[in-house]
């Protein structure tokens, strides 16, 4: 993309936490960053017999090692960044879907339990961030002080509300928040949503898995995010308390990106940024 | 376990209970409930029992199916559902789902037609949806914190700690946060070369629990922590 006027060249800040909450000892959410890239990828796993935990370690390994190839390679010069994104989605969710059906044959005649996981992932390049979902782990940008959902579940509970069925209020109180209508490996093929927009400096963005949403307020959010800016992983492990602190009910991931013009003095310390600038 | 009560012209002729993974509603013989009046196609819904939830589904049936007066393909039962069929009324009673939201393992559920060719949205226009105001941890019976702000030794002004989280200090200089948990309430550094003081010994940088007339040096005030 051609601007006139030159970007200011953006860092990136990154800072994640991932914990099984209160009630559950297996933690079945995956996350993996990787800072020179400016990649995040966030996965929750499901299905029975520990295998939801495979599932969500496949997709994060499949995607980081995937994208880490295509972009060095630059092979993939005349794709674009979100062709390259879906390629490698698409290969995560073969590859589970293949591993599920080994599973199967394994336990012979067992119900075929089906194995798979949600995703959630920001690629930024060059002051351009795309955004990939698939499921009901979302994607939240605070900007100008505002926290904002950037993802559109794909849940049964999200669908009876796009048809007018149930009110987003009477959703909150819902007991229905779990059924996904799409994951990677339940099908040979899956459809990846994929969105993009322009990173401004100031900007913080959010994946989280289920665990989070549903336990803490979006106005909590959106508080803790304007509070503690300064420190991320601060925020982060806050994110995670507060959720752990209203029940943790689920498994709890957060990942946090904040792109600026200046490393925050804690960031500098700690390493955790990158400039993403003349990739 | 939730019971389906059938009536009839106001009276109830069935009570059922969905005991089984699939549970089928229509004019055939060995169907799970048999509606044998006009009307009722033969296979006419499916209730499909996941994790506590019922999903009640239309197979397609001629005159359709009804749920609190509005037609549905497929809908997610809530307690206290009618669901309407020709002229029989059905009653979905789940006790269970009284209590709120459960959270049971994710599941998968295949997506319907409507959300495979749902149009696109632009980025940021969705709602933030399905926010839990209830799940928010309240304080029950515990003593509200309060801050009282300190200008050299007169009390200026008072901050409620009714949020999750307050922060206190100088941006960029130095700032630390007090948390509102069920334990009680909590002091962590937030960002600075050097950690707010409490009681005139630093904070570092682990989260310290508060205790009522506690002092608090940060940013260029001083704080008194009390509980009301």
């Amino acid at each position: 993309m051609s601007n006139n006027t030159p970007n200011t060249p953006l860092f990136l800040e990154i800072a994640a936490r991932t914990d099984p909450g209160v009630l559950r000892t297996l933690n079945e959410d995956s996350i993996a960053t990787v800072n020179e890239l400016g990649l995040l990828v966030l996965s929750d796993g499901m299905g029975g017999y520990q295998s939801g935990n495979v599932a969500s370690n496949i997709t994060t390994q499949v995607i980081v090692e995937g994208l880490t190839q295509a972009l060095k390679d630059k092979l993939n010069r005349n794709s674009t960044v979100a062709a390259m994104i879906e390629n490698v989605v698409k290969r995560a969710n073969r590859a589970i879907y293949l591993e599920g059906e080994r599973r199967a044959q394994r336990v012979h005649g067992g119900q075929g339990q089906a194995m798979g996981s949600t995703l959630a992932l920001l690629l930024f390049q060059d002051n351009h961030v795309t955004m990939a979902h698939v499921g009901d782990s979302r994607i939240y940008r605070l900007r100008e002080k505002h926290l904002e959902l950037m993802t559109h579940d794909h849940s049964l509970l999200q669908e009876q509300i796009d048809q007018g069925i149930l009110s987003a209020e009477a959703a909150a109180t819902s007991h229905n928040r779990h059924l996904v209508t799409r994951g990677l490996g339940l099908q040979a093929e899956v459809e990846v949503t994929l969105n993009e927009c322009e990173a401004l400096s100031g900007d913080i963005y959010l994946l989280c898995s289920d665990g989070l949403n549903d336990m803490v307020d979006n106005a909590d959010i959106e508080l803790v995010l304007n509070s503690l800016q300064a420190n991320l992983p601060l925020a982060a492990s806050q994110l995670v308390m507060i959720a752990n602190d209203n029940g943790g009910e689920d498994n709890i991931s957060v990942i946090l990106a904040k792109t600026g013009t200046q490393p925050t003095p804690i960031a500098r310390k700690n390493g955790f940024f990158a400039w993403l600038f003349g990739r | 376990m939730a019971k389906l009560i059938v009536s009839q012209n106001g009276e109830v002729t069935d009570n059922r209970f969905l005991n089984e993974s699939s549970f089928t509603i229509g004019s055939l013989a060995d169907s799970d409930l048999c509606l044998a009046v006009d009307g009722v196609s033969r296979s006419h819904a499916r209730i499909t029992s996941i994790g506590n939830d019922d999903i009640l589904e239309d197979l397609d049936s001629t005159n359709g199916t009804l749920v609190n007066g509005q037609p549905i393909t497929r809908h997610i039962l809530q307690n206290d559902d009618v669901i309407e069929i020709a002229d029989i009324q059905i009653r979905y009673r789940n006790y269970k789902a009284i209590d709120g939201p459960s959270f049971d393992r994710t599941m998968i559920i295949q997506a319907s037609d409507q959300e495979r060719s749902a149009p696109a949205q632009p980025v940021g226009a969705y709602a933030l949806a399905t926010a839990k105001k209830e799940h928010r941890f309240k304080k029950r019976g515990a003593r509200l914190g309060l801050i009282r702000v300190f200008n050299g030794t007169h009390p200026s002004k008072e901050i409620e700690l009714t949020e999750v989280l307050h922060t206190f200090g100088i941006p960029g200089k130095q700032v630390a946060v007090i948390n509102s948990r069920p334990q009680g309430y909590f002091i962590t550094h937030v960002e600075g070369k050097k950690p707010a003081r409490l009681n005139g010994k630093s904070i570092g940088h682990e989260p310290v629990p508060l205790s009522p007339n506690d002092t608090i040096e940060v940013g260029d005030e001083k704080l008194l922590f009390l509980l009301k």
